[in-house]
């Protein structure tokens, strides 16, 4: 590139010298005035010496206080003084020695959450720590007869116990007790309240008993239970968090990877650094190779290979010609190409990926919005078959009564109850996303498992994206080549595959797709109409579609052949031929669902023949063509009225009726722009043989949900009248508390993991 | 057995001696990094 000069001379990195720029991936050091500490990532770090070696360069500039490169998460921790030096100053320096760096702009968020874990495990390791020194001096008690230890030493025991549950209390039991605070202020009823009445009343009865004994609350003291109850919901919190940020984990990894800083032809033709957050449709970019494209467009100038991996689960780098969609998020491979921006930020597919994974991660499935539902009215009578439980002993007991409530309190610690679905669900949506499946409703898991009627609603779905294109005749009149150009400018626009697919064919044949045009429309079903100028001037509004759209007689057509025309009025201009080809694991798949009792359907827009000849391939009973939204639309509610469970699967876009009145849809394809997608689930990537493994998953989850949901209330009918009958100790509801909450857990993890292509091994 | 009115204050001592010396450690960054440290004293400085 003749340009590269001119980038190097002026510093790329000025856009991060501003407070605000640098802000986002930087924190102030608090103690030092004007210095900070900022992260930045640097891809090419790949071992011990590449670390070394950063920074012994970065060290030696002034203003640099200390740097630290880590090579196995390939992040650089730079603290440097903004009085003498800059981000762009040291930022050239990486790029200088060869290692390029990326601002690391969502440290803040990922440091917050490593704060939260590593707090949480603090508190754990605290409470367990403690636990096993009480569980010490309350174990020779367990054993012991009254009179066979000295009466001190038996009080040494419980101050010494009494000392070691002070951290417990104050320091690892403080997110429950303030949580159930703060709903108690607002008059609510959370779950952390019954737990929190348990862990303060065993706490005042055991102080009590130590300091005061012999007063109606006995002399027995409970800090065994208490911090062994504290320890096991500390255990269940702390793998909730750590479940949560796994998901959340894949999703920063995505984040991540969008620069900060690109560069931009300006108007004398310059390359200028800009930040990325002023990029414009329209732009020209230059990006070179290990470059991450910041938006969506078209490749201009130059060819190269793209890692696309991350939107769309396929590992195969993908060619990108010139004229080929980038994708932003996705990775430059091999050589610098300049890009014209078509979508930028919130319009990406990049952006869409990311808010479809954030919006069904924080919605509650139907299921879920159930447990909640029931939780209010369960913790009411939980409190009530506490008071219940206190008032049958507090004659006889005072503290048996106490004791027994405490009892009722922790065995029915609903956190089971609470993790039973959103665990498994979140689990699922989690091994999805890693697998290319994104989930924008978490309801869709619930209702593919009940699924009975599959409608695939496009051909497209079941055969390959591109179709084979052939160009049958042309007009002799008329330039071949300007006809071409014709087709290319039609087609450029529309999202239909058959356009795609003449659009590349044409591009192929070195046709343009820059014509002027006038009045381009698209006919859903039909083809496109657009005027244009020809070549002596004259105005000819041109047609570009099937047969009937374009008025022409199908004689010539074959069978299975779908034949494109374009014609000028009463001409024909040229008349094209495509043959579709059915993908790969298509029909193994396809007779994988039948096997499994599913009806599998064919709504197409199509033909009829080329229809019918599809489903014979496939094994599909129930195929028609000649399908308009309409009658699709009617098809759906007539199977919904039969009581049937109607799953679409389609490209998600043109259908949005039918995709709305189903009862859940999955959209796919590689082709399939997320931001118009109206689907409950976006399956990434072209295997249809992913649908086989997806829904046996979907069903597996629910069922996981279903176990969850049954022990936990099986538990619970259990544990109450035991604790009321004053049967069951403390500790022991501590333990059944904290093993059901294990269990529902443990139950959720068994299903992150899902092997995508599980389903062919039944095959053979 | 009177050793154990010294043994057991002492032990309670030792508890908080060691939580406080886990707290530094967490606090100061020890765990932050575990694959990277082993490799660093076979480079140049």
């Amino acid at each position: 590139m003749s340009n590269t000069q001119s980038i190097s001379n002026a510093n790329p990195w000025q856009g991060l010298d501003i407070q605000s720029e640098w802000e986002r991936f930087s924190q102030r050091e608090t103690s030092l005035p004007h210095v900070w500490i900022s992260h930045v990532w640097v891809d090419h770090m790949h071992c011990a010496a590449c670390s070394g070696r950063i920074e012994h360069s970065i060290k030696s500039l002034p203003g640099i206080l200390s740097v630290h490169a880590s090579a196995a998460s390939k992040r650089v921790r730079v603290v440097w003084d903004a009085q003498k030096t800059s981000p762009s100053q040291w930022f050239a320096n990486l790029n200088d020695i060869g290692y390029p760096a990326l601002p690391l702009n969502e440290y803040n968020a990922i440091s917050d959450r490593t704060i939260q874990q590593r707090k949480m495990l603090w508190r754990l390791v605290v409470a367990v720590f403690c636990m096993m020194q009480v569980m010490m001096y309350a174990y020779p008690t367990y054993w012991v007869g009254s009179n066979d230890m000295a009466p001190d030493m038996v009080q040494l025991m419980k101050w010494a116990s009494w000392v070691l549950t002070l951290p417990v209390m104050l320091f690892s039991a403080t997110p429950f007790l303030s949580q159930a605070w703060a709903s108690i202020k607002q008059r609510q009823l959370g779950m952390d309240v019954p737990v929190s009445l348990g862990i303060v009343a065993a706490f005042v009865m055991s102080t009590l008993a130590t300091f005061a004994p012999g007063g109606w609350w006995g002399d027995v003291v409970y800090y065994d239970s208490l911090t062994m109850f504290v320890s096991f919901l500390l255990i269940g919190r702390w793998l909730d968090v750590k479940l949560r940020n796994r998901t959340a984990g894949a999703l920063e990894n995505m984040m991540r990877r969008l620069p900060n800083a690109v560069l931009k032809k300006n108007d004398v033709g310059e390359w200028v650094q800009i930040a990325a957050s002023n990029i414009n449709a329209g732009d020209i970019l230059f990006v070179r190779p290990g470059e991450v494209f910041a938006a969506d467009g078209k490749v201009l100038v130059g060819s190269t290979s793209a890692d696309e991996s991350m939107l769309t689960g396929e590992s195969e780098p993908v060619m990108k010609p010139m004229g080929a969609t980038v994708i932003a998020g996705s990775g430059n491979l091999t050589s610098a190409i300049e890009m014209q921006v078509e979508q930028v930020g919130e319009g990406t597919q990049y952006h869409a990926l990311v808010n479809l994974m954030a919006s069904a991660s924080t919605e509650k499935p139907g299921i879920a919005l159930l447990a909640d539902k029931v939780a209010q009215p369960f913790l009411w009578g939980v409190l009530l078959a506490a008071l219940y439980a206190l008032i049958f002993w507090w004659t006889k007991d005072p503290a048996k009564a106490v004791m027994s409530a405490v009892a009722v309190l922790v065995v029915t610690c609903p956190c089971a109850l609470s993790l039973a679905t959103p665990a498994a669900m979140l689990a699922s949506a989690g091994t999805f996303a890693k697998g290319g499946v994104l989930i924008r409703r978490l309801q869709a898991i619930q209702v593919i498992s009940e699924v009975d009627t599959i409608v695939f609603d496009k051909t497209g779905t079941l055969t390959e994206n591109l179709q084979q294109v052939t160009l049958e005749e042309s007009h002799a009149a008329w330039d071949r080549q300007w006809i071409l150009d014709v087709i290319a400018t039609m087609s450029r626009d529309s999202l239909h595959p058959v356009a795609k697919a003449l659009h590349e064919f044409a591009l192929h044949q070195d046709a343009q797709d820059k014509l002027e045009m006038q009045g381009w429309q698209e006919i859903v079903g039909g083809g496109m109409s657009a005027t244009f100028t020809t070549p002596n001037g004259a105005l000819l509004p041109v047609k570009l579609g099937n047969a009937d759209f374009c008025g022409v007689s199908r004689e010539a057509e074959s069978e299975a052949l779908r034949q494109v025309y374009v014609t000028a009025g009463e001409i024909m201009l040229a008349r094209l031929s495509l043959t579709e080809q059915v993908k790969p694991h298509a029909r193994a798949a396809i007779s994988q669902l039948i096997s499994q009792g599913l009806d599998i359907q064919l709504l197409s827009g199509d033909r009829i023949a080329p229809v019918k000849n599809l489903a014979a391939q496939l094994g599909i009973q129930n195929a028609s063509g000649l399908q308009k939204a309409e009658d699709k639309l009617q098809h759906v509610k007539l199977l919904q009225q039969q009581g049937r469970k109607v799953l679409m699967v389609g490209d998600g876009l043109n259908d949005g009726p039918v995709i709305a009145a189903a009862h859940t849809s999955i959209a796919m394809g590689s082709g399939v722009p997320l931001t118009q997608a109206q689907a409950d689930m976006v399956v990434l990537g072209n295997d249809i043989g992913v649908l086989v493994s997806l829904i046996s998953h979907c069903k597996k989850t629910i069922l996981i949900v279903k176990q969850n949901l049954l022990w936990a209330a099986l538990y619970n009918a259990a544990g109450v009248p035991l604790a009321i009958l004053g049967l069951l100790p403390a500790w022991l509801a501590g333990l059944g508390m904290a093993a059901s909450s294990l269990l529902v857990l443990l139950n959720a993890l068994r299903l992150t993991d899902w092997d995508k292509s599980g389903w062919q091994k039944g095959q053979a | 057995m009177e050793i154990a009115y010294l043994l057991i204050p002492l032990a309670v001592m030792l508890v908080f001696v060691i939580l406080g010396g886990l707290w530094w450690a967490i606090q100061t960054g020890q765990f932050e990094d575990l694959e990277e440290e082993g490799s660093r004293i076979l480079e140049h400085d």
